[in-house]
């Protein structure tokens, strides 16, 4: 009986250590930075998502649940992974179920249009994003059909994600950040690229395969046997003509299926849309084409088909953090515009009013001899000129002020904690200028002349900028 | 199915509780069902290839007791089963080499047109049943009448596929001891187990990672220079050690496991101290069936030093050519004869000239040179080994001696032949791992799993599962590498 015990308990125990190296190894993507928003749902109460849009990287760049939110009140959530393909928009979705009762999913067609993932990493994504559930092993059986192998492999997942030994971040260890309150998308400030809807005016209709007619089925008696309203659509991108061919036949389909259909490509117009300035490649809205894009779904959801509001709500802080963190981003950007404009005034207002910060002020030694007005800039963020003297090192943690370290000319290390995960090192060199900085693994010199300034963004836990001023 | 696959790792589990569960009078039948189950998750139609072997070698058992025409008995059942391996392994190699003397003088070129695939075992289960024979022949063991006993001796899966080749008296034995005691020892069960684990961490993680960077070297000759070809061969070394040993560890832990002692196949092999102390320390149970088998009854050494370095010569040549049906192999074989003459005749020469410079051979020091000398010497025999072809072999020194490189030590080149630094450094920690685990078999004389079941249940709990969440972490398995088969599979 001993025996029996100790094998039991020594199983119990190796299998914790398993389970904890799965989950310090499992692939996630907590900071909406590699191509998976999933995770974000498991941080969500239960049966608050109003409308949930699942797709591909278009649902993530283009629909943001934060205009839905502030102009709305809507409770959306952009259920979306990089490239996802049809298996995994069912089961995704299906899986979401469990846990969510939305009024509305939005299924983004860029699913439809592809057979296989031609890019591992999306493979990956797609196949992993899912907690491990009966949901997460039929996608895998879905996908692979009978390439036995790779099914063993998704199922098991260690074989696919066990040498993440060599990419583990404080994300593996910690659930921090964005990950707790993001909703999905990501955010791409500015425009870079242009959208060319050349190819999508064709009306040609693809020939439906088996796959994607049952694919279709399948979403219609999800929606039928759930109760929620099914829409298929397409967010502006530069589909090709054969990509188009596959579309015009899902518009078809749902024609015949009384499905709602919207084809967002043929509405740049009526969403005020301009490609030019509104989207960030060729495949993805910016963040203001985003904006008139959920600005026309959170009209229609809330004045035609009448999903209230739900500010000052219970449950509903997410929605508002995730809107506070897009404020953050958008803060961040305006200090680099401010920047590059010369407009210090905006400058170090911004830098001294975003929330989510620290920064580092380094004021050369002697910076006397410069015809510069180191002492105005100081005082633009609350320095006297007695206390800039000949220079030195400030720093100003989030929440708190903004705190002289160094001296001019003193050389010793200093060491400020900027959260709970990451300390700096502040070190003037000896050659007089030359102020090296790191924190975690991100280290910087700043030592041109007049003040350097390097930004450190706590949300983000990372260096998110460094500015000289001369 | 391998060892270091999740088949096996589902196999296993079910065939030892079966086992244990099940009346003792059926444990051998249930025995051979899994081995054969086992050999044909390989290949449905070869296992009547190891059938017929047993057949053939259990006949002859019984036979020879039976009749007086023993040496035509014995020389059928060698006829055959050599012949059965000689089909299947060296006949492309054979025709192929008479084709090209045939085209040397003129000749057309020769070509039978057959493609057989090489059955998974077939050198080790042959030798294995033979040696059988030869015991029955020579009075050591008494022929085993029961089929099912005898055909379990040939099959049984642990060792059936890469060895250690087993002796009937060691094997058998206790195969006619399953039906009758009560089998299950726990500390024996733990101690299988521990040596299971440290099989797949020695396969998965060690092996397999100097695999990515030797067989990364050899498809890039043009990189490599001297110091990358000293990498590379040493890396070669301690891979086929340890792919090897890891094989041989894990089908005596899942023997153990079964309450079946299997003979311990290496013994700290790099340790040795001489090349014929390497050769009682590497592949310890093929060595001896040469020395019992081939070797002796060729005279051994008891006859006049002509003889005898003729026959040191034979049983090498024929170990080489055991290894592989390539000249390659042969010369690594030509290798070792070589070494063991040479050594032999300077013997005396060595003493004198130790005598003469005050050379304490006492020394830890001398040993220690005597042993990184033997390491050299096995290690360049290994190049023969691991070369596909003599050509390849030939551009491999011409790099070596003319890309004399000592940078390559410290500009990270080092890095680029497969693994990166995290890689490298994943390597040299569980190389330290197995280096403890040798010193600690050099120093106490008992295996890996003889050892930590002496040990306290914590510290026994820790290692165990510090070697198996190793081995999913750092394992050269999944996705992203190429499933590495056990080197000895290939025979």
């Amino acid at each position: 009986m001993k025996k029996v015990i100790r094998i039991v308990c020594f199983t119990a125990l190796l299998s914790f250590c398993i389970l904890y190296t799965y989950k310090v190894l499992s692939w996630k993507d907590t900071m909406g930075l590699v191509g998976s928003s999933v995770i974000q749902l498991d941080y969500t109460e239960e049966n608050k998502i109003d409308v949930a849009f699942v797709g591909s990287s278009h649902v993530f760049a283009g629909i943001h649940p934060r205009t839905l939110w502030n102009e709305f009140g809507l409770a959306t959530f952009d259920m979306s992974v990089s490239c996802m393909d049809m298996d995994s928009a069912y089961y995704y979705t299906k899986n979401m179920l469990k846990t969510q009762s939305p009024k509305y999913v939005f299924v983004d067609l860029y699913s439809f249009t592809f057979d296989e993932h031609k890019v591992k990493g999306n493979l990956y994504r797609n196949m992993l994003s899912m907690p491990m559930s009966k949901n997460a092993i039929d996608l895998v059986n879905a996908y692979f059909g009978d390439d036995k192998d790779s099914v063993k492999d998704f199922i098991l997942r260690f074989p696919v994600m066990h040498t993440r030994y060599k990419e583990l971040t404080f994300n593996d260890f910690k659930d921090l950040g964005y990950a707790q309150y993001g909703r999905g998308e990501r955010y791409v400030l500015g425009a870079g690229g242009i959208i060319d809807l050349s190819e999508t005016y064709t009306t040609e209709i693809a020939e439906l395969d088996e796959k994607r007619i049952k694919w279709l089925n399948d979403f219609k008696q999800l929606a039928d046997e759930n109760n929620f309203n099914l829409v298929f659509y397409v967010i502006p991108y530069s589909a090709t003509e054969d990509e188009q061919k596959y579309i015009n036949a899902a518009e078809a389909f749902c024609k015949d299926n009384n499905l709602e259909f919207y084809d967002f490509n043929k509405m740049t117009d009526q969403l005020g849309i301009d490609l030019r300035e509104d989207s960030s490649d060729a495949l993805h809205l910016n963040d203001k084409g985003a904006e008139k894009l959920s600005r026309w779904i959170g009209t229609y959801l809330t004045y035609e088909v009448g999903i209230p509001a739900h500010y000052g709500q219970d449950g509903y802080e997410m929605w508002e953090q995730d809107a506070a963190y897009l404020d953050h981003l958008y803060s961040l950007n305006f200090l680099a515009e401010c920047y590059n404009l010369g407009e210090w005034d905006g400058f170090f207002r911004t830098l001294n009013t975003i929330p989510g910060i620290s920064y580092i002020v380094s004021v050369e030694n002697g910076w006397r001899d410069v015809s510069n007005p180191m002492d105005v800039f100081m005082g633009k963020l609350g320095v006297s000129p007695e206390e800039v003297g000949d220079g030195g090192i400030w720093v100003k943690v989030q929440g708190g002020e903004l705190q002289k370290v160094a001296d001019a000319y003193d050389t010793e290390i200093h060491y400020i904690d900027l959260d709970k995960l990451y300390t700096a090192r502040i070190a003037r060199a000896e050659a007089e200028n030359l102020t090296s900085i790191m924190i975690g693994s991100a280290s910087g010199t700043l030592d041109n002349g007049g003040m350097n300034i390097m930004v450190y963004d706590n949300t983000k836990f990372e260096v998110n900028s460094k500015w000289n001023i001369k | 199915m391998e060892f270091n696959s999740i088949s096996f790792l589902i196999f296993f589990p079910i065939v030892l509780l079966i086992y244990y569960v099940m009346p003792k009078k059926l444990k051998t039948v249930w025995l051979l069902i899994a081995s054969y189950y086992f050999y044909m998750s390989w290949n449905v139609t070869y296992s009547l290839l190891i059938l017929t072997s047993t057949v053939v070698t259990y006949l002859s058992g019984i036979l020879l007791e039976k009749n007086d025409k023993k040496k035509l008995i014995v020389a059928l059942s060698f006829i055959i089963n050599l012949g059965i391996l000689f089909a299947f392994k060296y006949l492309n190699f054979f025709i192929s080499n008479i084709s090209a003397v045939s085209k040397l003088f003129g000749g057309k070129e020769v070509s039978i047109g057959l493609k057989l695939l090489l059955p998974v075992g077939i050198s080790f289960y042959t030798f294995q049943a033979l040696s059988y024979t030869v015991d029955v022949y020579r009075g050591e063991v008494k022929a085993e009448r029961n089929f099912i006993r005898y055909a379990l001796f040939v099959s049984f899966f642990p060792q059936l596929v890469a060895g250690p080749i087993e002796r009937s008296k060691n094997l058998i034995s206790q195969i006619q001891k399953l039906s009758q005691e009560r089998l299950f020892d726990f500390d024996k069960a733990v101690s299988g187990f521990s040596m299971i684990c440290y099989g797949m961490f020695l396969k998965v993680v060690v092996a397999d990672h100097l695999a990515t960077f030797v067989n990364t070297g050899w498809k890039n000759l043009q990189l490599v220079g001297l110091v990358e070809g000293i990498f590379v061969a040493v890396a070669f070394s301690f891979q086929i050690y340890c792919d090897f040993g890891s094989y041989s560890i894990i089908a005596i832990g899942a023997a153990r496991m079964l309450g079946i002692d299997l003979m311990e196949n290496f013994n700290t092999p790099y340790l040795a101290t001489s090349i014929s102390d390497f050769w009682r320390r590497w592949h310890i149970s093929l060595s001896t069936w040469f020395r019992d088998y081939l070797y002796i009854p060729l005279g051994g050494s008891r006859c006049s030093k002509v003889k005898k370095y003729r026959n040191i010569m034979i049983v090498f040549l024929a170990s080489g050519l055991w290894h592989g049906a390539n000249w390659t192999y042969v010369i690594w074989g030509g290798i070792h004869g070589l070494y063991q003459i040479v050594g032999d005749l300077t013997k005396g020469l060595r003493k004198k000239i130790n005598d003469a410079l005050n050379v304490n051979t006492e020394a830890e020091s001398y040993r220690i040179g005597q042993v990184v000398g033997t390491f050299i010497l096995t290690t360049f025999a290994w190049l023969f080994f691991r070369a596909e072809s003599m050509s390849e072999l030939m551009f491999f020194f011409k790099r070596m001696i003319t890309r004399r490189n000592p940078w390559a030590l410290f500009d990270g080149n080092l890095y680029k032949l497969g693994l990166d630094r995290v890689d490298v450094h994943v390597l040299f920690i569980s190389l330290l791992v197995m280096i403890v685990v040798d010193y600690i078999r050099v120093k106490k004389k008992e295996d890996f799993g003889e050892f930590l079941v002496r040990q306290n249940l914590a510290f026994r709990w820790i290692v165990l599962i510090a070697l198996i969440v190793g081995t999913i972490v750092y394992g050269a398995y999944g996705v992203d590498f190429d499933s590495s088969q056990f080197i000895y599979f290939n025979f």
